[in-house]
């Protein structure tokens, strides 16, 4: 089955991912966030969010961490906070214990 | 550490010892296992992390670009401009085995309806629109590879603390109790054959002594 990939985040940050063909969700507040994200689910593979709305929707999100599918991918916005990042690290943590990759 | 509540017999013994060396044996099996997929797993992150970094600066890049579009262009004809892509992506999903994980893998393919990108007139719309949409290209292609390392690796640390876990609770608690049961049964029965010589031996005692005063 051929699935889609989608992005959800603030109109500003969608741009770029319309022009590419990515179908575009576009929200502001939590509860369009949530509705946006329930529907994307369903047949998208690849979600990629705002670091925003992924921080609005970490508890929901976490959800599908041990789930193979969709993969939901944090990307800066105009306003990134580093939650990319961030979750790297903490992955890190979980499997050996100690954050190994920091300089 | 407690030892497991059970009767000290030699049937209990005998299923212990059953127990504890399918315990030992699980146990190496998964230390195997755990060690396996950290290897892996250290690989797919340092990947990661770098594929992050890069497609971060390229996308915030290209973010600029749309930015400074928006702000040239009026909102209107910038959405016109962008509401019917050229393109679309879609992805295919495989799944791959690493080491008892499934992984899922994406094939992604690009449906254009033309070979051009840009999707739009050029009437309303402007050269710093081009460059952008045309420098989203590089991007998606990192984008797109970043999804696939990511999820593979977020998967590999929610199984490697799963396993990490089974390793510690079978090492810590289940192996140590288990020899502590079966020392606790082997040394009851070490008693137990002990009292019965002892009985033995004075029911023996008291037999000649009966015998002597009799006779």
């Amino acid at each position: 089955m051929a699935y889609s990939v989608a992005a959800i985040g603030d109109k500003e940050s969608l741009l770029s991912f319309r022009s590419a063909g990515i179908r575009a969700y576009e929200c502001s507040t939590r509860g369009g966030a949530l509705k946006a994200l329930k529907s994307a689910q369903e047949d998208c593979a690849v979600i990629y969010v705002t670091d925003e709305i992924y921080e609005m929707l970490s508890e929901e999100i976490s959800f599908f961490d041990d789930k193979p599918l969709p993969a939901i991918i944090p990307f800066p916005g105009m306003k990134g906070s580093g939650v990319g990042m961030r979750l790297l690290n903490k992955s890190v943590e979980t499997a050996v214990g100690s954050n190994i990759l920091q300089e | 550490m407690a030892r497991l509540n059970v009767s000290p017999t030699r049937m209990e013994l005998g299923r212990l010892k059953k127990r504890l060396s399918v315990a030992r044996n699980g146990h190496k099996l998964l230390k195997d296992k755990r060690d396996e997929l950290m290897k892996q797993f250290m690989s797919l992150i340092r990947k990661n992390k770098e594929l992050r970094v890069k497609a971060e600066a390229a996308l915030a890049e290209t973010q600029k670009d749309f930015l400074i579009c928006g702000a040239m262009l009026s909102e209107e004809s910038l959405d016109a401009a962008l509401s019917m892509p050229s393109r679309s992506v879609s992805a295919e999903v495989t799944y791959k085995n690493l080491t008892g994980v499934t992984v899922p893998e994406f094939e992604y393919t690009i449906t254009s309806g033309s070979s051009d990108p840009l999707c739009y007139g050029f009437n309303d719309t402007n050269s710093a629109l081009d460059r952008a949409v045309g420098s989203m290209d590089s991007v998606m292609d990192l984008l797109l590879e970043l999804a696939k390392t990511e999820k593979a690796a977020r998967l590999l640390s929610c199984e490697i603390e799963k396993t990490r876990r089974r390793v510690n609770a079978l090492e810590y608690v289940m192996i140590p109790q288990l020899e502590e049961t079966i020392k606790y049964i082997n040394m009851k029965m070490e008693e137990n054959e002990r009292s019965t010589k002892i009985r033995l031996m004075k029911v023996k005692d008291m037999v000649l002594e009966k015998k002597q005063t009799g006779g």
